[in-house]
């Protein structure tokens, strides 16, 4: 047996042995790992059928050694030994004939913003168990059952930067072909990849079948080796025990597709033992790892999203900067982050695809703020971010909280610079921005330019980045100053493209500097950098989208000297420019606020929304209503689930109840009247009386849809749940209401709706009647006369056309 | 009839996004706020669950097509006949996780926290079912016999009157849990079931 592992991956199928957990007799100590002390016998056991099996790795006993995990059994004071014993006990066993793996699992804590845990806190408890390991004698790392990649990136910083053995790191996905904070394989590969694992891959979870599909990705997105190991199957429970269905057979089927996918490494998790690992053996141990093929591409990531710069440049949202931006530098100065979070989802809006964070200014303690700011956009959009400042304990303070893999910007060709940024960038897997200068400035030449990024380039890929992960800036300057640089500068991207196979980028509004109308000059040099082969703009997201001008072409080209024609041809549109609604976009917050379920701020942004003199009608009409018709939408077709509808109605509600009392003032009221009559049939005055039927004490779905029509400006009078027929057409009557809601749960006790519907037609009430409820359906509704609604969403729109139908009818009420 | 205290309720993430609508078309994102609501709910929701249960088992008279008669009770049915065809024994089982969560999920609707308020009601339910998944693992462990599936009152042809009768029986009582006129469990995170044994 060739004793370097890694070179045996390059020429063989590697197989791993199955589980330990469910191998081990339950209930034997408060943990698996504490058999390592107290019964070793047992593991040396479990190891040794494994061995004998044929696998070529064992998996030490080590998985939950972590301090966090340990210190649930009160075991934490043994760490030492429990690492230590657990190596020895693998050690003794395999004699030579198996490498020996160190397992490391997840610490079971959630890191910030999820959880209260800091990149600090989890590095440590990594480092903890890694030295530990290292030191007893593993021969290789293993990190398994991942679940959230920001962690795995902590994990495995912690593997490489404590020892040199050789490691593993593998995730575990949901049956969506996810992690469980949202990471697919490619995102993932591309978080992970520039930190240099050894093996990447998926264990435990979906079993082997369900594992295909996310290899299949792993397969495409990496050029790393990969390694597999599914559960037996997906576990159920009989008879009291769960049961894990795959036979050795059907892993061994499944262990040699994945070789044919070009796995390199196959083994087995939860509920195989050693008869999976010996059919795994005979099926694929023989075999030679299958080549695969994958370009290499420069790509991004946030946790849930991947960003390619194959085709037309990609945005970078350049608005998040406090540069010349009075509220926002007043804002971050008190730590707010409101206008961050509205400039976030507006470019997003916009088409940004990337998001440059700048938090640096007067009075601003720029570390502190950009990890916060950092939090807070992460929650808010799912877009890739660009770290924006030249400092790197910034930079540090932000990758440690950055979910995915995220772009430096910037480091240039200074060796302070160099020293100390590009570390930074290799220690986190970030790419990079180098600008072309260096000690001696901004270069005038082409050639210039291309010898600094050859510097830069070559210094990079020395401390270990990757050649796709950087990007060239070739520093647009200020047309009004220097209007002969401009196509040196696009001339110098061309050739460094070229010559040196990198990506661009510009970083564009600079160019207008001083100049009127600097939207049009921004936009008419981004799509003449385009011509010239940029990969990537810094932009506001609107620029980019405006044509470009002749006029302003002539400009940059330095054919208008001093760009004379073009300010005589500006005028008038300079007033504009002067004072540009900058931050007080408050529609766009408004409605922001709503589609994000943001409960903070809702309330300021509508007293804003009123002092700037918007009315009430006009703020639900114009603003609050379409964007959660948007979040309703989104619900139906299943980019948002439950909890997101309603948290937005949530924050929908409390903005009407602000808002409504508004209307209840005077000067408001020839609106409503006007409502009232129904040409716009606004449901801002309409009441509907709401109950869960007598008996029935289930009020979750009758709860949500109050909710959901008092966010879209009904007027619930919600009677709660257990509610008596009586009651029920008391109030309907007595209220006034235009629409009466019913829900009942359970066969005992939706008779009751018939109940109900006879009694108001004896009595000749003529009020509509919106029903639902798990075992009401459209034809018992249609039978007693009333109207059915599917779920919350169906609900208000029915009601919102009952009460449409209710105006334009005969429908008058006794 | 024996009573199980401490019945250890282990929630699962998973059951609670699919019960939470997060499967419902295979395109939904879990933004970290969410996220972090589920997590925190999830939480607090370990010191308001207290699982307990309580079974008897009795042994099956007679059968026929559509009626199981045991002392005292008949489960009456085509269903719950053929689902219970095999058996000898049938044990009655009723878990509960206790009136504490819904307590604090009425609260959190008083005080308008609607988001909180759905996800806690739905993790009291994955939690229910959970504790109930754990008694009927139990019973057959104890009994060391194999078992028909789970079933209860309301599934089929089953009709809901039986509740009553059934928790009569199992003195469901002595663990806090009754049932209203329409045979809703009281505390509502409840479930109340059969099992046949062969």
């Amino acid at each position: 047996m060739k004793h370097n592992f890694l070179e045996r991956l390059k020429d063989e199928i590697i197989v791993f042995d199955g589980a330990m957990g469910t191998e081990l007799p339950p209930n034997l100590g408060r943990c698996p790992e504490e058999l390592n002390l107290i019964h070793p016998e047992v593991v040396a056991n479990v190891h040794s059928s494994y061995v004998e099996a044929g696998a070529d790795v064992i998996t030490a006993n080590t998985f939950g050694g972590n301090r966090l995990k340990l210190k649930e059994n009160g075991l934490e004071d043994k760490l030492e030994e429990i690492n230590t014993r657990g190596i020895e006990i693998a050690r003794e066993v395999t004699g030579g004939k198996a490498f020996v793996a160190a397992s490391v699992g997840p610490t079971g804590k959630l890191l910030e913003p999820l959880g209260e845990f800091t990149f600090d806190q989890f590095y440590d408890v990594y480092q903890e168990q890694i030295k530990v390991l290292a030191q007893a004698g593993a021969d290789i790392i293993i990190l398994e059952t991942m679940l959230d990649i920001q962690e795995a990136k902590i994990a495995l910083l912690a593997v490489k930067e404590n020892c040199n053995l050789p490691v593993i790191c593998s995730l575990t996905f949901t049956e969506e072909g996810r992690m469980v904070t949202g990471s697919d394989p490619l995102i993932a590969a591309t978080i992970l990849e520039p930190l240099k694992p050894d093996v990447l891959g998926a264990n435990c979870s979906l079993g082997p079948k369900g594992l295909m599909n996310v290899m299949k990705e792993f397969a495409s997105a990496t050029s790393l080796p990969l390694i597999v190991r599914p559960n037996a199957g997906l576990p159920r429970m009989v008879k009291g025990k769960t049961v894990y269905p795959a036979t050795p057979d059907y892993m061994a089927k499944y262990a040699l597709k994945f070789v044919n996918l070009g796995i390199n490494i196959v083994g087995s998790c939860c509920g195989s033992g050693p008869e999976h690992t010996k059919a795994i053996v005979e099926l694929v141990g023989d075999r030679e790892p299958k080549e695969r093929k994958v370009i290499p591409k420069t790509r991004l990531a946030s946790r849930t999203k991947v960003v390619f710069f194959d085709k037309r440049p990609i945005i970078i949202g350049e608005r998040i900067n406090p540069t010349g931006k009075k509220a926002l530098q007043e804002e971050l100065r008190n730590g707010r982050f409101s206008l961050v979070r509205g400039e976030a989802r507006k470019q997003e809006g916009e088409g940004a695809r990337i998001l440059d964070i700048n938090v640096s200014g007067e009075g601003i303690d720029e570390a502190r703020t950009i990890r916060k700011a950092v939090l807070v956009i992460e929650k808010m959009v799912d877009l890739p971010l660009s770290i924006d400042s030249p400092n790197p304990e910034v930079i540090e303070k932000a990758l440690k909280v950055v979910g995915g893999k995220a772009l430096i910007n910037s480091v240039n060709g200074k060796e302070e610079s160099l020293k100390v940024i590009l570390p930074l960038a290799k220690r986190f897997g970030a790419a990079i921005i180098g600008l072309t200068l260096d000690e001696e400035g901004i270069p005038k030449t082409v050639q210039k330019r291309l010898r600094i990024t050859k510097k830069i380039i070559d210094r990079a890929v020395k401390v270990g980045i990757s050649k796709e992960d950087i990007f060239i800036d070739t520093l647009a300057l200020t047309v009004a100053s220097q209007q002969e640089q401009v196509l040196e500068s696009l001339k110098a991207l061309r050739l460094i493209k070229k010559e040196l196979g990198v990506k661009t980028i510009l970083g564009i509004s600079n160019i207008s500097f001083g100049l009127p109308n600097r939207p049009l000059l921004n936009a008419t040099f981004y799509h003449l950098a385009k011509t010239y082969g940029l990969d990537a703009a810094i932009i506001n997201p609107r620029d980019a989208k405006l044509k470009s001008s002749s006029l302003a072409l002539k400009v940059l080209k330095g054919e208008d000297k001093g760009a004379k024609e073009y300010i005589k041809a500006q005028k008038g549109i300079i007033e504009e420019e002067i004072k540009p609604k900058e931050e007080a976009d408050i529609r766009a917050q408004l409605s922001g606020a709503i589609i994000d379920g943001n409960k903070e701020d809702i309330l300021r942004l509508a007293e804003e929304a009123l002092k700037e003199g918007l009315k009430p009608l006009e703020i639900i009409d114009e603003i609050l209503i379409p964007a959660i018709t948007l979040v309703g939408e989104r619900y139906n077709e299943g980019t948002y689930f439950l909890p997101q509808l309603i948290s937005s109605a949530e924050v929908m509600k409390l903005a009407c109840e602000r808002l409504s009392k508004e209307m209840e003032k005077p000067a408001c009221r020839p609106v409503c009247r006007r409502g009232r009559r129904g040409r716009e049939t606004l449901p801002t005055q309409r009441k509907i009386v709401m109950a869960t039927v007598e008996g029935d004490i289930h009020d979750i779905g009758k709860n949500i849809v109050s909710l959901l029509l008092s966010s879209h400006g009904f007027q619930v009078v919600d009677l709660g749940k257990d509610v008596k027929k009586e009651r029920i057409i008391h109030e309907a009557v007595s209220q006034k209401v235009d629409l009466i809601g019913l829900s009942a749960l359970m066969t005992t006790t939706i008779g009751r709706m018939k109940e109900i519907s006879d009694e108001l037609k004896r009595r000749r009430i003529n009020i509509p009647t919106l029903v639902g409820g798990a075992v009401v359906t459209s034809q018992y509704a249609k039978r007693i006369g009333a109207t059915y609604a599917k779920d919350a969403i169906e609900a208000v729109k029915k009601a919102k056309e009952l009460v449409k139908k209710g105006i334009g009818g005969s429908g008058g009420k006794q | 009839m024996k009573i199980i205290e401490n019945i250890p309720v282990e929630i699962e993430k998973e059951k609670v996004l699919k019960s939470l609508g997060y499967y419902r078309k295979k395109k939904s994102v879990l933004s970290p706020s969410i996220d972090a609501l589920i997590e925190g709910e999830m939480k607090k929701a370990k010191g308001l669950i207290k699982g307990k249960g309580i079974y008897i088992i009795l042994p099956v008279e007679s059968k026929s097509k559509d009626k199981i008669i045991l002392k005292n009770i008949s489960l009456k049915g085509k269903a719950i006949a053929r689902t219970m065809a095999k058996a000898k024994r049938i044990a009655l089982f009723v878990g509960t996780i206790g009136p504490a969560l819904e307590a604090e999920v009425n609260q959190l609707y008083q005080k308008d926290e609607y988001t909180k308020a759905t996800i806690l009601d739905t993790i009291g339910s994955v939690a229910a079912d959970g504790g109930a998944e754990y008694l009927n693992s139990i019973i057959i462990e104890k009994a060391k016999k194999r078992s028909t599936p789970r079933f209860s009152p309301g599934y089929g042809d089953w009709d809901l009157s039986i509740q009553k009768r059934l928790l009569e029986i199992t003195q469901a009582a002595k663990i806090g849990v009754t049932c209203n006129e329409a045979f809703f469990m009281i505390p509502r995170k409840s479930v109340s079931a059969v099992i046949g044994l062969y």
